[in-house]
């Protein structure tokens, strides 16, 4: 992919993820520690190419060029870059097998953990706009909506398993898979029993007719 | 008046090019002078009209190529209102520092001011400087940038040999600057699409002269390869170059060698 190129797809996301940390001072006050530190992104399908985190004092600067030594690197296909942004589990996201890591991996799980755990108070942001009072009435119901959200999902998938367990009978609850997987174990166990019975028994009567 | 020898205009000849005029060697500093202090102060607004936002995105690609790491010495001279300057500082960090160099003390007044209020204090130096006579002991910087400055210099000789000459042993130097499309048909469209910069810098600044100036210059600069040489000659090795936009803009690097003096 041409430099240039590169560089101009970079400045948007660097962009972003630096509008995002500026909403957040404890992410900033963390990354601060790492301040120096270099990450080198490899993206392998269906682009092959590579950008470099270059974390700066309180910012992250997305570069598409680097010359100096890196301290970790993290290649990767787009989608599981993407699944990375979007987990907030870093065994899920980093630990997986379309991932490579290499260098300084706790380096990589720092940086995760900052932008994952990214606190940003919208409601500050949107008194800006729309004053105290009328923000405060757009957060409470924004977190009022978000909470019925959850609590609708979860009843949903409660009514939908209780339907296909209790009521339809097209698949069983988790008590009777464990006591069919237990007597599946019971039955392999006695067959296994039987086969060895059964080859000792016909290695007996082999000796006999000798 | 005695005619101008060379063609980029140096320092052996009586006149120099200011465009497309003729004009006393000493002249061409005080005119290119006027020229900045003229538009100081709505220079970052011309420059996205200009451009169409596109010199941003052509900076940001240059720092990237200046290779330019934490804890370096950088010189951004011809630096006028700090956009690199702000690159720079960020990248070389607390242990590192970043010189903003100008002649103009308009331009390099609006730096300072923009920089300040962005709260960049802590590893920024400014100072009013001619490129040709860099004061700065010799294999000072790790890095030389220099972006649409070179073209206003009157010996661009001087001020090469002057910038390899504050270069660290293994520095590089960088300059951005305007230059000649490869493309006759992107050439056409630049030329009409440059003519109106006159007129847009009337209407926002209230001073053609100083865009007509920029659009004479940028057509009296030299091409990539005269330029290259030029750096070659003044002792860069390794010298190269990108074109931009198809050569509106090129992005020249030459390096001091390491077993340089």
């Amino acid at each position: 992919m041409n430099a240039l190129l590169r560089s101009t797809l970079c400045a948007p996301i660097e962009g972003i993820i630096n509008t995002l940390l500026a909403q957040d001072p404890s992410a900033v006050v963390k990354l601060q520690r790492y301040s120096g530190k270099v990450v080198r992104c490899e993206c392998t399908s269906p682009v092959s190419f590579d950008c470099f985190l270059v974390i700066e004092d309180s910012r992250i600067a997305l570069l598409s060029l680097y010359e100096g030594e890196v301290d970790a690197s993290l290649s990767a296909s787009a989608s599981a870059f993407s699944k990375i942004a979007m987990s907030s589990s870093q065994t899920e996201a980093l630990f997986s097998p379309d991932i490579a890591l290499s260098g300084d991996t706790h380096l990589i799980q720092a940086l995760h953990q900052i932008i994952g755990q990214l606190e940003i108070d919208w409601e500050a942001h949107l008194a800006v706009i729309f004053g105290d009072v009328a923000s405060h009435q757009l957060g409470k119901l924004f977190t009022s909506s978000q909470r019925w959200a959850a609590q609708s999902k979860e009843a949903v998938l409660d009514n939908i398993e209780e339907y296909l367990h209790e009521e339809a009978r097209i698949l069983p609850n988790k008590a009777e898979l464990a006591h069919f997987n237990a007597r599946l174990d019971e039955l392999k166990l006695s067959l296994d029993r039987i086969h060895a019975r059964t080859v000792r028994l016909n290695k007996a009567l082999d000796e006999a007719s000798l | 008046m005695p005619e101008n020898k060379n063609p980029h205009g140096d320092s052996d000849s009586q006149t120099t090019h200011f465009g497309y005029e003729q004009v006393p060697v000493q002249e061409k500093a005080k005119r290119v002078g006027q020229v900045f202090h003229s538009v100081a102060s709505k220079y970052d607004v011309m420059n996205d009209l200009m451009s169409l936002g596109s010199h941003r995105l052509v900076k940001r690609f240059t720092v990237e190529l200046s290779g330019v790491r934490s804890g370096q010495k950088v010189l951004d001279l011809a630096g006028g209102t700090g956009d690199f300057t702000i690159r720079f500082s960020s990248l070389v960090g607390k242990t590192g520092q970043v010189v903003l160099a100008d002649i103009n003390a308009s331009m390099l007044q609006v730096g300072r001011d923009r920089l300040i209020d962005k709260g960049i204090t802590d590893n920024v130096l400014y100072s009013q400087v001619n490129a040709e006579q860099l004061p700065f002991a010799p294999g000072t910087f790790d890095c030389v940038c220099i972006a649409y400055g070179l073209r206003n210099v009157t010996d661009k000789e001087a001020a090469l040999r002057s910038m390899y000459s504050v270069l660290k042993p293994g520095g590089r130097v960088i300059v951005l600057e305007f230059s000649k499309p490869r493309n006759d048909l992107v050439s056409k469209a630049y030329d009409g699409y440059s003519a109106l910069w006159p007129i847009v810098g009337k209407l926002v600044t209230g001073d053609a002269d100083s865009y007509r100036y920029l659009v004479e210059s940028i057509r009296m600069h030299p091409d990539q390869e005269t330029l290259k040489s030029m750096m070659e000659d003044a002792g860069f090795t390794d010298c190269r170059y990108h074109d931009v936009m198809g050569g509106v803009c090129a992005i020249h690097l030459g390096f001091k060698a390491l077993d340089a003096e």
